[in-house]
Formats: structure tokens, sequence, C-alpha cells
């Protein structure tokens, strides 16, 4: 049994559809493979979606520890992909936003099971509602995910700039998704770096992309995991790539902002 | 008939109200000592009488209320109106009189007008003003934009009250809720007895999840207030939105509301149910300042340009 906390990362984009959630499914994957014990969050309660890609049916939901006071231990699902996630109801009007208590009763149940874990992902929902900003708060690592469309671009920095100017964050990694080629993402990477260090003043974390490719619709049609159904496919080595880069980067846990590191984006 | 003030002189006087005062009975009448403030001192009998020329006048003196002085000038021989010199020394300020009576009825009118809009045993506003203040801030919505939002709340297990600690204990929990609504709620917010042991709040400049919220909050609020009564009594409360894009008239905003409070006594009671979809709190399109999107559109020649190569 580990005792260490765990390295707690949020996914967030700002608008939805930009693959924030497949992502998230094969990142943790991805860990797992590399010896990881992971714990998804699928916090996305306006429309769940994590436990759909993953054909799964759960009885027992977020909701039934925000509300009912479930632990966190009697609501958890053990995935195809080795990982443990706590799946969301989707359609139920009123959880698209919680009460602050019933988030605050939801980091209590993931605390009291952190411990087994080396990492816990939330993948938080579409916008920038507050329970978005407060997974962002709870997590210590913020990651945004953004593709090449410009309101993901636009989205995404709007996320940057709302977590900094409310609690202060300045750490954030960037994850460009659907990009042609690398030279392309770290285009858009450093286009969006540019606007942050000129009007925010500080500057982002380069993570890494997934390229676009027709397996990545074929894999969620199939309700499987990407990176473990075709591993050798640009987006699977994409998907390898960057949780390696995750658990070499993570777990140090630098105390202040980052600075751009040596293998980060030319600027 | 313009009014005749001290400035206006003598003949001036009589051409414009014709006057028929005889010329012995005006001598009556002192000139009004000049006064370096005009319209702040007082005003002399003689004073008002030279006002309102001859004809009936009728004071009531702050001294003397209810006594009340007629003079007829015109009928009083020059003995009496000797004798009635004195009275020129009693000051009274008729105007300012009359004033303070047209205000201690309009007060009274207040009292009566507010009578009719609040409830009689908890104070908090009635139904008739409910109606009057929604449509007010509903306008006020439309105009400014910002979004109000309309609660009603229902006590839960109130009959169980009545029927064990009596009606009297009833009506006293009832003014206990009020009291606790008007400590949790903000000034601005209209609280309203709609009737029974139903309340409704109205609350201007406030979205759908803030108003979840304070909701939650009353909820907790009577919550600790019946606890120790034990008889399981909670709140029950349906909250909608209107916003300056809703189509809704008063009567849906009305009708919605308590729908979803219907559906929170329906399912389960003790909580709180939305009418409508909770829209995140903030705005990301006003969060990005028009530099800011300028910059980062910058990318979006390029961009295209690509989509076109990807498509080749």
């Amino acid at each position: 049994m580990r005792s260490k906390a765990p390295v707690t990362m949020s996914l967030s984009s700002g608008k939805g559809g930009v693959g924030k959630t497949f992502i998230a499914i094969n990142l943790a994957a991805c860990l797992v493979q590399l010896g990881k014990k992971v714990l998804m969050i699928d916090c996305d309660l306006g429309l769940a979606n994590v436990d759909i890609m993953l054909g799964l049916n759960p009885t027992h939901t977020l909701k039934d520890i925000a509300f009912e006071e479930m632990t966190a231990r009697e609501v958890l699902l053990r995935t195809q992909g080795g990982f443990d996630l706590i799946a969301a109801s989707s359609g139920v009007k009123e959880m698209g936003q919680l009460l602050l208590e019933n988030i605050d009763r939801i980091k209590t149940a993931i605390q009291e099971i952190a411990g087994d874990y080396d990492y816990v992902i939330l993948d938080t929902g579409a916008g920038i509602s507050e329970t978005v900003l407060q997974f962002n708060l709870f997590a210590d690592r913020n990651i945004i995910v953004l593709n090449r469309e410009l309101t993901s671009l636009t989205d995404a920095y709007a996320t940057i700039k709302v977590i900094f100017q409310m609690f202060g964050k300045n750490r954030f990694d960037l994850i460009i998704n659907s990009a042609p080629h690398a030279e392309e993402a770290l285009r858009i990477f450093n286009h969006i770096d540019s606007i942050c260090r000129r009007f925010l003043g500080f500057s982002l974390n380069y993570l890494g992309f997934i390229s676009h490719d027709e397996s990545v619709p074929r894999s969620i049609m199939k309700q499987t995991i990407l990176s473990l159904a075709f591993p050798q496919s640009p987006p699977g080595v994409n998907c390898t790539a960057l949780a390696r880069k995750i658990n070499e980067s993570f777990l140090d846990r630098p105390e202040s902002g980052q600075k751009i590191q040596a293998d980060g984006p030319v600027i | 008939m313009p009014e005749l003030g001290p400035g206006i002189k003598k003949k001036e006087r009589e051409q414009l109200r014709g006057d028929k005062v005889r010329p012995e009975k005006q001598a009556l009448i002192p000139e009004i000592p000049p006064h370096e403030e005009e319209g702040k001192r007082e005003k002399t009998l003689a004073e008002i009488l030279r006002h309102r020329g001859t004809g009936l006048i009728f004071f009531n003196s702050l001294a003397q209320k209810k006594k009340a002085v007629i003079a007829l000038l015109e009928d009083l021989s020059p003995e009496e109106q000797e004798a009635l010199l004195p009275l020129q020394s009693l000051t009274v300020d008729l105007e300012d009189d009359l004033l303070e009576k047209v205000l201690e009825l309009q007060q009274e009118n207040y009292r009566l007008q507010a009578l009719a809009l609040v409830d009689g045993l908890t104070g908090l506003y009635n139904n008739r003003f409910f109606t009057t203040q929604l449509e007010k801030e509903m306008s006020r919505t439309r105009r400014t934009g910002l979004p109000c939002s309309l609660l009603m709340m229902d006590l839960d297990n109130f009959k169980a009250l009545n029927d064990t600690l009596g009606h009297l204990e009833g009506n006293r929990f009832l003014i206990s809720v009020a009291n606790v609504l008007r400590e949790s709620l903000r000034s601005a917010d209209t609280i309203c007895r709609f009737g029974g042991d139903e309340f409704t709040v109205i609350m201007p400049a406030t979205n759908l999840y803030e108003s979840v919220r304070v909701a939650d909050r009353l909820l907790k609020a009577v919550q600790a207030l019946a606890e120790p009564l034990g008889l399981g009594i909670s709140l029950s409360a349906g909250v909608c939105e209107y916003t300056a894009a809703s189509p809704l008239s008063l009567h849906e905003l009305v009708h919605a509301t308590d729908s979803a409070l219907y559906e929170a006594k329906r399912s389960g009671k003790n909580q709180v149910t939305v009418q409508g979809k909770v829209e995140p709190t903030f705005d990301e399109s006003g969060m990005v300042s028009v530099e800011e999107k300028e910059a980062l559109f910058a990318l979006k020649d390029h961009l295209q340009k690509q989509g076109e190569e990807d498509e080749v």
C-alpha cells in the first residue's frame, strides 16, 4: 500500500469536443502501462462520457459521493485500461453545477483513497463553470487541452486566464490535440504561450500533442482504448510519449511557477 | 391667479384681486416689516389676512389644533377689528401647517398602502406586492441585461406542527422562518409570504447558479430552526431564472418556478429543484479582451492555409 500523496492532475479545455476525455482515458491507460496506479474521475457532471467511452454501465457515480455521502470505494469501477474510475452521472440537469460543499465532499472522498494511487486524473467538464474551476484549484497540475480551432484556442486561453486570476495559479501544461504534425502543434503552442507571456506574464509548459488520425474516432466507436488497441498508431505513440513526459516531470512537483524547460519549445 | 407676494405693490395687488376691501379696513392691516430672509420667516396674522384678502379666513394654529378661527373681515365693525389686533401677535404659519397636515395624511396613506402590501403575521410582503415587484424586476432585467431569479419555497410537514402544537405555535414558527429568511437574504431581495407556509423570494441581478446556492443556504437554515421540534419539518424550493432573452411572461415564470417547487416536493422534499439550464458562472467571451482576441486570432490565417493543405 502506498502512503505518499499522488499527483492530481486536471484536464480542462474550456470548449467542449476538443478531445479532452479521449486524452484523459489514454493517458490513464498509458500511465498504467508504465506501472503506475491511476484513478480517473469523470468530473463532467453535465455530460458524463468516460463510462460511455469505456463501455461501462455504472450503478453508482460521483453523484452518490456528492449527494448521498457514499465513499469513493463504494463507487469505484475497474476499467479495461487497468485504472480505476469514478464515473459521473449524465443527463441529470441540476448536476451540471455543484454547490461548493458537494465539491468539498468529492474532494474529501478522493483524499480518502488517494494514498492508493500514483496519479489521480480529473476529467473536468466543458466551459469555465465554478465546478470546473474548483477541480482545477484542487489539482496539483492543470493540463489544458486544445486543438487547431480558433474557438478552442480562445477558450483554452480564457480558462488559463480565469484560473490564474481567481487562484493565482500560473503553471499550466498544454496538450495540442488533432495536430497534423509535431511542428504544427508546436506552432499552436508557441502562439498561445506568447500571448500568455504578453498579457498574463507567465509562460506555459508544453507537454506534447496527439496526431490527427482516423484511428481516433474508430477507437471511440468501438469503445476501446486506442493506446492499448493500436499502440503503434501515431496517436498511440503520442499518448505513450505524453505519459512518459508526465511521469518524468510531474513527480518532481517543483515548488513554484515553471521555467521553460530545456527540451521545451523554441520561441 | 398668481400668488400675491409681499413684494408686489399695494395698488397692483388691489388690481390683481379686484380688491373689495374698503380703504379704512385696509389701513387696519399694517405694512409688513421688511425682512432680510423672505420666505423663511413666520407670517403674521396680518400678513395672512393680506394674502387672502377679504372673505373667509380659516386657520388652524399649531397651538390650538381643531380650533378654527373664522374671520369675515367685511362683517366686522371697526371695534371688533380693533379687538382682533392682539391676534396679530399670534404668529402662525398657515402654509406650513397645511403642509404638515398633508404630510400627515400622506404618511397615513403610505401606512395603509403598506398594510395592504404586507403580510400581517410575518411582516413580509404579501402576494399582491410580489406581483408588482416581479413585474418591475423582470423589466429591469430586460433593460439592464442582468438576470433575476425567482425562488419559491414551501415548508415540508408543516401541518404536523399545527396538529401537535396548535396553530399559535404554528404561527410562531412561521414568524421565525420569516426572520431566518430576512437574515439570510440581501436587502435587495424581495421576500414575500405567498400564503400559508409558502414563501417567495425575488432576487435581482442573480443568476440561476447563485440563486441555487442561496436556496440551499435557506434550506439549511430552516432545517436548523426546525430540528429541535423533531417533527420532520424542512423546506423545499424551486428556482427559476429570468434573463433578458427569456421568452417567459410573468405568469409563465411563476408557473415554471412553481413546477420546480412541486418537483422538489414530489421527489422527496428538503431539496432545491431548478427549472431550466444552469449556465456556467463565467462568461468566457467576456473574459478575453479585444487585444487578447486579436492576438489569438492572428493564428487564423495560418490555420486556414493549413486546413486547405489538409484537404488537398
